[in-house]
């Protein structure tokens, strides 16, 4: 009974976010900029590696359709989820809304954990369609005989890529959450992440610093993602499935734990 | 109840709140008075747990906000009524309120019926004028049905009939036994709505007590004079025990006598006068009076600080 009243409190907070979450158009919208951009980019990559393979520039072989999304989803949708996710908490400091969000759950960190778990079920959910979408799309142009049917699809190869999708794009939205709560300002909150995701490794790369590669977010999910098809630095700069993973984890629990801290601590 | 003990709040060199002590006390509207800029938002804000006091502390029912079990069936506050994501229908904004609380959404179409919004509860807040905001907000405070109210401003940018509106609800949740702390840097709205007023000045207390006890503080009814040569009526007056003070050499602020019994004397004296009215007393005189001396006058409740 006791656990039961202890964590009412909590679930009506993950209520009151769902609710948020859903009710404004921006969230929609930028979930259905994600998937486009992995419907347009999945069969893009699909079609520019088939005809390549075709014009001998790379071995012909078997390619799983489902690594042609997680490339999609790598190299375009994760900003789109990003988005989402700063604006997430980012809007509530617009006119000033988070005082009413407060008021009714005083408890700070109680209010980043309802938001952090409503994002990651609605993003994980996301993953999956976008993930599932952009694969059968991909699988249909690589196995037309046309391009030469390359493509395979079996679910030993996309059910682990689904995981692998969910996993990256949820850590990559509760980065995104984090820098919200820490920064407040779309713009400001946005351009930090941009810049951690994409700026942070051009940087890296132009001033040689590429050892430090593997420890980025962009670099950290491709390693995740661990496919011949993902664009990225050669296989001896990124790191293993596992070490993606820990990396990704890492940025985001960081992320947030700056976030919780600056929501604690400062005026609302 | 809400109690305020040394409440302090420091922004850099600016002392915005300089250690309040106060109670707010059920069953009555208290005012919190005061110009721009004298502390009462960032009061009632540390009041909320929404910002820090640099010392003391703000409590309600003897705890902070933050540790209340069901803030918003406790407190009902609205610091701002334009604090709603633009693009949020106002039906979302109370739904997601009424979710943390685990209250029914049928409450939701109450309040919205209470405040008058059933028809426009569909539509984005931002798309609201200002008395419907104030009204929104309204309706975010009473969802939790709480027994303190707290209104920053709430009359702010309304029309008369929006002001009326406030005003009586404001009075029917403090006749209900309701705690009401209302603020306001317009005296005159707090004549009419208040029982109890708060001044508050540069972040201090300055008074502390009923109204009508604020009131009988300041200068009570005067009679205003304007006469080239009035001092054949200064004599008759003088002679008559009134009070009289000048002013400026062609002006008398008489009390102590009624405005009849000036116009009698002043005709026996044959003194020619430019004009003759009443100066009632009003809150805004008293308050003048209060926050000109800049002395820190302290009524019923507390020790002198």
């Amino acid at each position: 009974m006791t656990l039961v009243l202890r964590h009412r409190p909590l679930l009506g907070a993950v209520s009151a976010e769902w609710v948020r979450l859903r009710s404004v158009r921006s969230t929609w919208a930028g979930l259905a900029a994600a998937l486009a951009l992995t419907l347009l980019v999945a069969p893009g990559t699909a079609l520019a590696l088939a005809t390549n393979m075709d014009n001998g520039l790379v071995p012909a072989v078997e390619i799983p359709a489902s690594e042609a999304a997680l490339n999609a989803i790598v190299w375009a949708a994760q900003f789109a989820v990003v988005g989402v996710a700063v604006v997430f908490v980012t809007a509530e400091y617009v006119n000033g809304a988070v005082h009413f969000s407060l008021q009714a759950v005083p408890v700070r960190r109680r209010l980043l954990a309802a938001k952090a778990i409503v994002l990651s079920t609605v993003v994980a959910a996301a993953a999956v369609v976008m993930t599932v979408a952009g694969t059968l799309l991909a699988h249909a142009l690589l196995s037309h005989p046309l391009l030469g049917d390359h493509g395979t699809l079996k679910l030993s190869d996309a059910v682990p890529d689904v995981l692998r999708a969910i996993v990256h794009l949820v850590t990559i939205a509760l980065i995104g959450l984090g820098f919200g709560a820490a920064l407040r300002s779309t713009a400001t909150a946005l351009g930090a992440v941009f810049l951690l995701i994409l700026g942070l490794p051009a940087i890296l790369v132009m001033t040689g610093a590429d050892v430090l590669l593997p420890y980025l977010s962009l670099v950290g999910g491709i390693s995740l993602m661990d496919g011949a098809l993902i664009m990225g630095p050669p296989p001896e700069a990124t790191g293993s499935p596992l070490s993606g993973l820990v990396v990704l984890m890492s940025w985001a629990i960081c992320a947030l734990t700056v976030g919780t801290l600056v929501l604690e601590h400062r005026d609302a | 109840m809400i109690a305020l003990r040394g409440l302090t709040k420091r922004y850099g060199s600016v002392l915005a709140v300089d250690s309040l002590d106060l109670e707010v006390h059920p069953g009555r509207v208290t005012g919190l008075l005061g110009p721009n800029g004298a502390g009462k938002s960032t009061t009632l804000r540390m009041v909320l747990g929404l910002d820090h006091p640099t010392a003391g502390r703000a409590l309600i029912g003897g705890r902070p906000y933050r540790e209340l079990e069901h803030p918003l069936r406790t407190v009902g506050a609205v610091l701002d009524a334009r604090a709603v994501h633009p693009g949020r229908s106002a039906r979302s904004h109370l739904r997601a309120l009424a979710r943390s609380h685990h209250i029914p959404d049928r409450r939701v179409e109450e309040v919205l019926a209470i405040v008058g919004l059933t028809e426009a509860a569909g539509r984005h807040a931002g798309g609201f004028s200002l008395g419907m905001s104030q009204r929104l907000g309204i309706a975010s405070a009473l969802l939790g049905d709480p027994e303190l109210l707290i209104f920053d401003e709430p009359v702010n940018g309304l029309d008369p009939d929006g002001v009326r509106w406030i005003r009586d609800l404001t009075r029917s949740l403090a006749e209900e036994g309701r705690t009401v702390l209302l603020s306001s840097h317009l005296m005159s709205e707090m004549q009419l709505t208040a029982d109890h007023l708060v001044v508050i000045g540069e972040g201090r207390l300055i008074a502390d007590a009923p109204l009508d006890e604020v009131l009988e503080h300041g200068p009570g009814t005067a009679v205003r004079v304007r006469a080239p040569h009035p001092e054949d009526l200064v004599a008759a007056l003088l002679a008559e025990g009134a009070g009289v003070e000048r002013p400026a050499p062609g002006e008398l602020v008489v009390t102590e006598t009624s405005i009849e019994r000036v116009g009698e004397l002043a005709h026996r004296a044959g003194v020619a006068l430019h004009e003759l009215s009443t100066r009632g007393a009003s809150l805004e005189q008293a308050y003048h009076e209060l926050t000109s001396n800049n002395a820190r006058h302290t009524f019923s409740n507390g020790d002198p600080l």
